[in-house]
């Protein structure tokens, strides 16, 4: 034990001393300060926008005095996803997906203000986020701190005085180990109160089990940089020369942190295509025009819609029925387009999540790749808590839509579009309040995927510097 | 005196490259034994063998009686190895590295006066001892070696080529150093190429060559240019075979 203390200690005082732990120390610090608060900001900013404009939102809903309820539904109102503690610490694809859907009639729109139309592609690789800086800024570090742990000692001669004083391999690389962990929790501390301080302080609501989220994330994220301080130790355990070792790593780095994760969500989206939004919207359309709208009353839909409610009430003309014929039919579009839409949107977010299990699949290849698909799910920043969101706005644009059909089918006959309804309907009408989900089981099997995928890289790559410790041991 | 190392019949191959055969010799306690060759003459081999870095092809290497091979944590327990060019922690200081070696052996910790002591003993004065070792020569480094082997009481000391590159007074002070531990009971096995320091050290001295060990000398009997001409008699040979 005690040899394995002296080793660490001297790895300790040796990168302390030779400035690598405080000039990394000093970049980590400046990283930081730059994810968190810009995270932070974001968060918070977005939240408070979306807090006005929703109020607003609901302002002038109730404000619209007397009105025709269809010219109303086309007005309708907007679904605003909240932000969470937790997207402040991993913003995933909300950027991408959007955070507001415009609740019309006679359409499900999908979601808009997507952050990443806004602004250029390179400018959002270079967004710090507590996320990015623990996935792809803390392996960096990580393998500048131990590169030249076993292979330095080799090159030097210090390897074959330590295996001549009779330090046992396991004991060689638990020494390494432990002086890699020390070192990597020193040099990356600012990065981690980072992470820890940015959902606490950034001020949007919680998930409902936002405790386990987080504990899941911690797990996770610790997990993650054990499995790349073990990689460390296995190529350097097996380079000849630091060099070698430097470059070996930094090599793997960036493909399993950089390359590998864009190659494999983009491969992803060429074996399993989501429709273009043009063909997306087409295929909408062509469903809905086998169908009726409402408006068109020589549909022949419209005629057997006519025929049926004319039965229903046992009269031959429609300015004969106790209700308004316009209302029934434009409900009845409703319902026909909404089959339409489930079909669709359905079949989009499979689409979304064939991809996701595409790249999930071959996260194996990568660690990084397989964080970061459950860190996004856990920080409710994924297709599965967008689908939900769309699924909530989508039902509340159908509880408006029929709400005011209903009260046209009510009080408009005679009237049809030239009646007015009172505002008190507006008000009858509920507000759009969104929680979001607890982890589902889909949700839980990206994060049980990442647990297993970590766990075997780090003791793959534990296995194999302990026998590249051994291995140069012996010769 | 029993012997703390022992080659029987001790052979190595690489392949079909004979690095060792068959050698015998034995270290016994208090004894200086100086493995004089050439480059390639199976010293280092040797020296290998006995820390356990080598599987033997044949025969044995002996530490306090045990195999090296199958035990090479208790053999590296009982002794010291001292490389040509030391290894340390460059942005340490001598104490520190003194420390960080001695902690190795799973001795009881040292304070900070006695490690000075120790590598003053070995040579090294307080100041140089408080200094980082990237500014250290050779020798001052092999002085921390020197008295990290002091402090672990090893039963025995591998030297290999301990003298290379080191200044006339340097080298002087290793002999004392060396001189020191013998008489304090420690087995040493050094391999050189420094003729006149084995005369001056050792006990007995191996001639080397191709992998065999061709004289075993007591120095006594010869003087220095009786030696030398021994020893560029068998390098001859070697050249023309």
């Amino acid at each position: 034990m005690s040899a394995v203390f002296a080793i660490a200690a001297a790895d300790f005082k040796d990168a302390w001393r030779d400035f690598r732990l405080p000039v990394l120390a000093a970049l980590s610090l400046v990283l930081a300060f730059v994810a968190a608060w810009t995270s932070v900001d974001r968060v918070t900013r977005l939240e408070a926008e979306r807090a006005a404009a929703h109020a607003q939102d609901r302002e002038t809903w109730l404000g619209q005095g007397m009105a025709n309820p269809h010219t109303i539904a086309h007005f309708s109102q907007v679904a605003m996803k909240p932000a969470t503690h937790l997207a402040a610490f991993d913003p995933g694809v909300n950027a991408e997906l959007g955070a507001t859907i415009w609740m019309e009639a006679h359409w499900q729109n999908p979601a808009n203000n997507r952050a990443a139309e806004d602004t250029l592609e390179a400018q959002r690789f270079a967004d710090l986020t507590p996320a990015w800086t623990l996935q792809i800024i803390a392996p960096l570090v990580i393998v500048a701190l131990g590169f030249p742990l076993f292979a330095r000692a080799r090159e030097s001669g210090l390897w074959r005085s330590l295996a001549a004083s009779g330090v046992s391999a396991a004991a060689l690389l638990t020494a390494k180990f432990a002086s890699l962990l020390l070192l990597s929790l020193l040099a990356l501390f600012p990065l981690i109160v980072a992470a820890f301080w940015t959902p606490i302080a950034a001020d949007a609501p919680a998930a409902p089990d936002q405790t386990v989220r987080a504990g899941w994330l911690i797990g996770l994220y610790a997990l993650y940089l054990l499995a790349v301080i073990a990689i460390t130790l296995a190529v350097s355990a097996w380079a000849r020369t630091a060099r070698f070792s430097l470059a070996i790593l930094s090599g793997l780095i960036i493909a399993i942190a950089l390359i590998a994760p864009r190659a494999i969500t983009s491969a992803a989206d060429l074996a399993s295509p989501a429709p273009a939004p043009q063909v997306f919207e087409a295929g909408l359309r062509e469903g809905l025009e086998a169908g009726i709208d409402g408006h068109n009353s020589a549909d022949a839909r419209a005629e057997a819609l006519e025929q049926r409610v004319l039965a229903q009430y046992g009269v031959a003309r429609v300015e004969d029925l106790p209700v308004s014929f316009a209302g029934i039919s434009l409900q009845a579009g409703e319902e026909h387009a909404n089959t339409v839409f489930d079909h669709h949107f359905s079949a989009l977010y499979d689409a979304y999540a064939r991809q996701r299990a595409i790249a999930r699949a071959w996260s194996w290849i990568s660690p990084s790749l397989a964080l970061s698909d459950a860190s996004i799910t856990l920080a409710g920043a994924d297709d599965i808590h967008h689908r939900h969101f769309t699924a909530a706005a989508e039902s509340h644009r159908r509880t408006i839509i029929r709400q005011l059909n209903e009260d046209m089918i009510v009080n408009a006959r005679g009237l049809d579009f030239d009646y007015l309804a009172d505002p008190a309907l507006w008000a009858a009408v509920p507000d759009f309040a969104y929680a979001p989900p607890a982890l589902d089981a889909r949700a839980r099997a990206h994060v049980s995927h990442a647990l297993i995928v970590l766990s075997c890289w780090t003791l793959l790559a534990l296995l194999l510097a302990f026998v590249g410790v051994r291995r140069w041991a012996k010769a | 005196m029993g012997a703390v190392l022992e080659a029987r019949e001790l052979s190595k191959n690489f392949g079909p490259v004979e690095a060792l055969s068959k050698l015998d010799l034995s270290v016994a306690e208090g004894e200086i034994v100086c493995l004089l060759g050439a480059n390639g003459a199976g010293k280092t081999t040797t020296i290998n063998l006995f820390l356990g870095f080598l599987t033997p092809s044949s025969g044995e290497a002996l530490v306090l009686g045990a195999p090296a091979c199958r035990a090479p944590r208790a053999a590296r327990n009982a002794l010291a190895y001292v490389p040509e060019d030391v290894a340390l922690y460059p942005q340490l200081t001598g104490v520190e590295n003194f420390q960080f070696l001695h902690a190795l052996s799973g001795q009881p910790k040292l304070g900070r006066t006695d490690s000075l002591l120790l590598l003053q003993a070995a040579g090294l004065d307080e100041r140089a001892a408080n200094r980082r070792v990237s500014s250290y020569s050779k020798g001052m480094r092999q002085k921390v070696a020197l008295a990290a082997a002091f402090a672990r009481s090893a039963k025995a000391w591998l030297l290999d080529e301990p003298t290379s590159g080191l200044d006339p007074h340097a080298a002087n002070e290793l002999s004392a150093a060396l001189r020191h531990a013998a008489a304090s009971g420690v087995a040493i096995l050094m391999a050189t190429h420094d003729i006149f320091r084995a005369r001056d050290l050792a006990m007995r001295i191996g001639i080397m060559k191709h992998g065999r060990l061709v004289q075993l000398i007591d120095p006594k009997t010869l003087d220095h240019a009786a030696l030398e001409a021994l020893y560029v008699d068998h390098m001859r040979e070697e050249k023309a075979a």
